[in-house]
């Protein structure tokens, strides 16, 4: 239930995440019993690479602080948006914090906004849209896939997000949204999205609105952008966005590869006169040797104000 | 509806071309700005909803003044001359200087006629020697070229932090420390801002952008301590909002030289009772500002290298942070030093590679420039070791 309040202490039925390394984090709601696969309920322990972690004692604990595993530990963080993302299970391929950073603002979502998501697949991007436009905006979520609702519409509830949004089952090309005049910001992640431009602009709001696709293909975008085009859109722009991580490490070079070499015999000085440092030793700011090249291409565009004439 | 309003500042888009204008502060004051080459009175939008206006000459003359009117009928140039002919490929068009007949001085004296934008470039397609021959795609090229310049249409719009951050950021990079929008995107996800939070901006360079993005993001719901060490925290985007007081009310400036003798004075006094009486009951107040009660906390300067440490202080065990700068070596310290002494987890040093697309029908490719770096964010999570 933690989600859209800070809090500093671990309650019954709060989603956390326990952190161990970068490349061990975990999910997991806090309650005494846990069903195994066969539909039994057991009492929930959670096994780490450092052991075993009864989970219900985390009740009481502290964000932010140390949790004890069996043979190690760990830290106990507040779920974000951004570690719900890297932790959540994949219904379908997500959405990450960069492209998903991009959407919220140039969508000019804020608290109060309304937006249309469709589809919604695995919650990755809904959870950064509730963070923005909670405690006062509402958000529409549509999926044609009847168990990736069910599972969502739990896991909203469990989060706290339930009085922000409407999750529902539906082909959004098909059948449109069922929805006029509401919406602030549409978003399509859809195989045609072009399909459901037309029902993007029943639902968006007369004053105007901002309206958001991302498809993995450049033959796709194209067919979108002349959709926009053709139905009255604005400003349309297509756009691209990776994130570059860099790894931080001081360096010692073995001696093998200490090429000091001169030319000279004295040793050698820089401009100032000063005798040259270890040049084995350095700090290097290395970039990932391998990194998402690609995710989507992202097109955003501008629904005008309808003047009175249009509106017929 | 969204009018206009006297002392607002307000978006200038043509085509391309943005800029960012403040209206005059008393009704009926003529207020003439530059807009590309033309001069034009934006007085004339007060009162109106912001929206797309045309440009209108006041009256016959070399230096006349256009005023601005609504108008949605916007034709584009290159829907105009779409009857005209085009040619197959350019084998036949040579740079010599000669395709086109007017020279400046004509076209000077054309405008001074008061001719309207898309009758210049009409002008100047019936004076081109080569623009019938030219391609289809090679006409449209220019024609939008010369929209860029001669548009009749502009729009007025209402600043939001989209608009600004890419106005800032494309008049002048280091204006705000090179902080790119799809960067300050990405610092508002990573420090974790959402409504009915408490947060802490340092602002060491970029012009309150930061600040005002969040101010925009929770819409009065929550608290913003904007930190400062000299004279007054920055604020030039934050006014360029035209925020309500209700939007404002979350902002509280705090000189952290202050905070620094209230923070050792709390200490000093533990222990000591205060009388029931002083103790003033203000359910609007905020919160105070002390060590561990921030939800989120963005740095942004060129070197944090010593402060982050500091600010840092202020977050909550499990608060997020995002440390900005335009160069990545004192970050690369900053990085070091978190690790070293367990601060942080989660610890992320990224920069963001981000290109935008030119998207039509058999053209369609990434366009020639491109920004080659929007700044470095450290990221992480406070955690008590």
């Amino acid at each position: 239930m933690s989600f859209a309040n800070t809090k500093c202490v671990v309650e019954e039925g709060d989603t956390v995440i326990i952190y161990v390394n970068p490349q061990a984090m975990y999910a997991l709601q806090v309650k005494p019993l846990i069903a195994t696969k066969k539909g039994d309920m057991v009492e929930n322990i959670f096994q780490t690479a450092y052991g075993a972690l009864k989970v219900q004692e985390l009740v009481g604990k502290k964000f932010g602080h140390k949790v004890q595993f069996s043979r190690g530990w760990g830290y106990l963080l507040h779920p974000t948006p951004e570690l719900w993302t890297l932790n959540l299970k994949h219904r379908t391929q997500i959405l990450y914090t960069p492209d998903i950073s991009l959407i919220v603002m140039q969508l000019d979502l804020k608290a109060g906004s309304v937006i249309v998501e469709s589809g919604t697949g695995s919650g990755s991007l809904s959870h950064a849209i509730l963070r923005a436009i909670a405690p006062t905006g509402h958000l529409h979520t549509f999926d044609f896939h009847q168990q990736r609702v069910e599972i969502v519409t739990q896991e909203f509830s469990d989060h706290g997000w339930e009085p922000f949004v409407t999750a529902k089952q539906r082909d959004a090309c098909k059948d449109g949204f069922d929805l006029e005049n509401v919406a602030d910001a549409v978003f399509l992640d859809l195989p045609n999205p072009w399909l459901a431009i037309p029902h993007s602009v029943k639902a968006l709001k007369k004053s105007g609105g901002r309206i958001c696709t991302f498809s993995p293909c450049i033959e796709q975008t194209q067919k979108t952008c002349e959709g926009l085009l053709a139905e009255g859109f604005k400003y349309i722009e297509t756009m691209e966005c990776l994130q570059r991580e860099y790894q931080v490490k001081n360096i010692t070079l073995p001696e093998i590869d200490d090429y000091n070499f001169s030319f000279c015999n004295t040793p050698e000085t820089n401009c100032e006169g000063n005798q040259k440092k270890d040049d084995r030793k350095f700090r290097a700011v290395l970039p990932a040797l391998q990194m998402a090249g690609h995710t989507g291409y992202l097109t955003f565009a501008t629904w005008p104000r309808q003047s009175e004439k249009c509106q017929t | 509806m969204d009018l206009v309003q006297n002392d607002a500042f307000v978006i200038v888009q043509r085509k391309s071309q943005v800029s960012l204008h403040q209206l005059p502060k008393k009704q009926g004051k003529k207020w003439t700005v530059k807009i590309g080459r033309d001069k034009v009175d934006i007085s004339s939008v007060v009162g109106k909803p912001h929206g797309t206006f045309k440009l209108v000459r006041e009256k016959d003359g070399k230096n006349s003044v256009f005023t601005l009117e609504p108008s949605d009928e916007v034709v584009e140039m290159k829907d105009k001359m779409k009857d005209l002919n085009s040619g197959e490929n350019n084998k036949e068009i040579w740079d010599d200087g000669t395709s086109q007949q007017l020279k400046k001085e004509d076209i000077e004296e054309l405008r001074g006629q008061g001719l309207t934008g898309s009758e210049i470039v009409t002008q100047l397609v019936e004076n081109s020697k080569t623009f019938q021959i030219k391609t289809e795609f090679s006409q449209e090229k220019y024609l939008n070229k010369k929209e860029e310049k001669y548009s009749e249409w502009v729009d007025i719009l209402k600043p939001n932090i989209r608009h600004l951050a890419k106005h800032f950021h494309s008049q002048d990079p280091m204006q705000i420390l090179n902080l790119r929008p799809d960067t300050l995107a990405m610092i508002m996800s990573l420090a974790n801002i959402k409504s009915n939070g408490k947060f802490g901006v340092f602002d060491g360079g970029c012009q309150g952008l930061v600040t005002a993005a969040i101010l925009d993001r929770i819409q009065g719901h929550g608290t913003v301590w904007n930190l400062f060490l000299k004279g007054t925290p920055q604020k030039r985007v934050i006014q360029a909002m035209n925020f309500t007081p209700e939007q404002l009310k979350p902002l509280k400036n705090c000189s952290l030289y202050k905070l620094k003798e209230t923070l050792a004075k709390e200490e000093n006094a533990d222990g000591d009772e205060v009388p029931a009486k002083m103790i003033k009951l203000d359910e609007d107040a905020a919160p105070p500002l002390e060590f561990g009660s921030l939800d989120g906390m963005v740095i942004v300067c060129r070197r944090p290298t010593t402060i982050a440490k500091e600010l840092v202080k202020l977050l909550a065990p499990s608060g997020n942070f995002a440390i900005f700068s335009p160069y990545s070596e004192p970050l690369s310290e900053t990085y070091i030093q978190f690790r070293e002494c367990n601060l942080a987890v989660n610890l992320q040093l990224t920069e963001t590679w981000f290109r935008t697309h030119q998207v039509l029908p058999l053209r369609t490719h990434p366009e020639v420039n491109m920004s080659g770096s929007g700044g470095y964010i450290l990221s992480g999570i406070k955690v008590v070791s």
